[in-house]
């Protein structure tokens, strides 16, 4: 594949990937869709980007693996490929995706009951054990920047306490909150089901 | 062994189809809504093409080709975000059809000692036969297939080997396998969204139950 000609629409702004202009603004989210892509990618190079480690079996036969099975390729019992064992005069540009692991002490989903000024009152189920559900006042720093304007009465959240081990191998003990984050519905959506509401309502002489 | 949590542990969801990987790129997400904004600005892109998408969040790898979707993360507070992100993907991208599903789950156990590790893989594949063809025989993988619990088209494959990553450690693969009824007759994706929806939390509750049923029985 040989990739030419970039083309970057904003998505934030129109919600349709730019064809044919580039786009010169400064916002960093861009969808990218290279008109002058070659349409075909050989399979072994697109299965170079979902294996991550060496294997014996053929291409023919891993490629029939990834059709039919549900399984992942890589698994999560497989080291890294060492670099030290690849060819000296191969530089690789590709980029090996990395996580951290977090290990959950004590699970929570919680449901938004009322927002205060600097603090949010919540249901909370706990997932880790079975009991009864707890009621409790969360601050509202607690929760990142980008989620804040998703507390609002209703809204799910989901409440972590745990082991966090980083790339490096320290462990902290972390708290994470993360709101659910569903589907923007559009207008129309919103009033199609508006309408279908209606319908049923009154095809069951609901008034 | 006791149960006890496992040191390493993971969840990734696979489904089966006919996708436009070239839709599935961190900006659309941010878009739509289903990840943070500053994530789809950080992510880690290792491909956007046709044929195949790969990139990665701090908490998520995603993957797409023509026939295959695969998500995974190893960091436990994200399970319901990916689960959440699956689903909103999906209910967006409804005519996508799909027709096979797995929920998989990895988890990597510290077995206490080289002894309880080497009579735990004794006593999953006993050496008695090996002795006399192989030298010093050891067990390296071990899968077991059984069919679906709730009896739907499908199957569960646990797969046990020693761990390369928790020393002495044992892996534990989970495969939980799902098809649609008739897969002739996909349109869209609504079957398996409702499957999914529906067998999550038992499908990772039975995992651990599987593992944990293995490892007790030490």
């Amino acid at each position: 594949m040989i990739a030419q000609s970039w083309q970057t629409g904003n998505f934030l702004a129109d919600e349709t990937p730019s064809q044919g202009k580039p786009d010169s603004s400064t916002r960093l989210l861009r969808v990218i869709t290279n008109i002058e892509f070659t349409k075909d990618m050989p399979k072994g190079q697109v299965l170079a980007y979902l294996i991550r480690t060496p294997t014996d079996s053929s291409a023919a036969n891993l490629y029939e693996t990834l059709t039919g099975q549900t399984i992942d390729l890589n698994g999560l019992n497989k080291a890294s490929v060492d670099s030290a064992h690849q060819p000296k005069h191969i530089i690789s540009l590709k980029t090996e995706p990395r996580q951290s692991a977090f290990l959950s002490l004590q699970k929570w989903e919680g449901v938004v009951l009322e927002v205060l000024s600097d603090s949010f009152l919540t249901r909370l189920v706990d997932l880790t054990r079975t009991g009864s559900d707890e009621e409790a006042a969360l601050p509202l720093d607690e929760v990142s920047e980008e989620d804040r304007p998703l507390i609002r009465p209703g809204a799910i959240f989901y409440w972590n306490i745990g082991y966090h081990t980083s790339y490096s191998g320290q462990r902290t003990r972390t708290s994470i909150i993360r709101f659910r984050r569903l589907p923007t519905w559009t207008r129309e959506e919103i009033e199609a089901a508006r309408r279908e509401a209606e319908r049923l309502g009154k095809s069951i002489g609901w008034k | 062994m006791s149960t006890q949590h496992p040191e390493i542990q993971g969840i990734n969801v696979v489904w089966l189809g006919d996708f436009n990987p070239k839709i599935f790129q961190p900006a659309w997400f941010a878009a739509v809504g289903l990840i943070r904004k500053q994530e789809a600005e950080e992510a880690n892109i290792e491909i956007i093409h046709p044929e195949v998408v790969s990139f990665a969040l701090e908490w998520l790898i995603l993957q797409v080709t023509r026939e295959r979707f695969f998500v995974s993360t190893s960091q436990e507070p994200y399970y319901e975000v990916v689960r959440d992100l699956v689903l909103g993907t999906f209910s967006l991208l409804q005519h996508t059809p799909i027709h096979k599903m797995g929920i998989n789950m990895d988890m990597h156990f510290h077995m206490g000692s080289e002894d309880a590790w080497h009579a735990f893989g004794h006593r999953l594949a006993p050496k008695d036969l090996w002795q006399s063809v192989l030298e010093n025989p050891g067990m390296r993988s071990l899968t077991m297939e059984g069919g679906r619990p709730d009896g739907g088209k499908g199957y569960l494959r646990v797969k046990v080997e020693p761990s390369e990553r928790v020393h002495p450690g044992v892996y534990v693969n989970i495969n939980d396998h799902y098809e649609v009824a008739d897969p002739k007759s996909v349109v869209g994706n609504d079957e398996i969204r409702t499957l999914f929806e529906r067998s999550w939390s038992e499908s990772l509750q039975r995992s651990r139950r599987i593992a944990y049923a293995l490892l007790e029985k030490q």
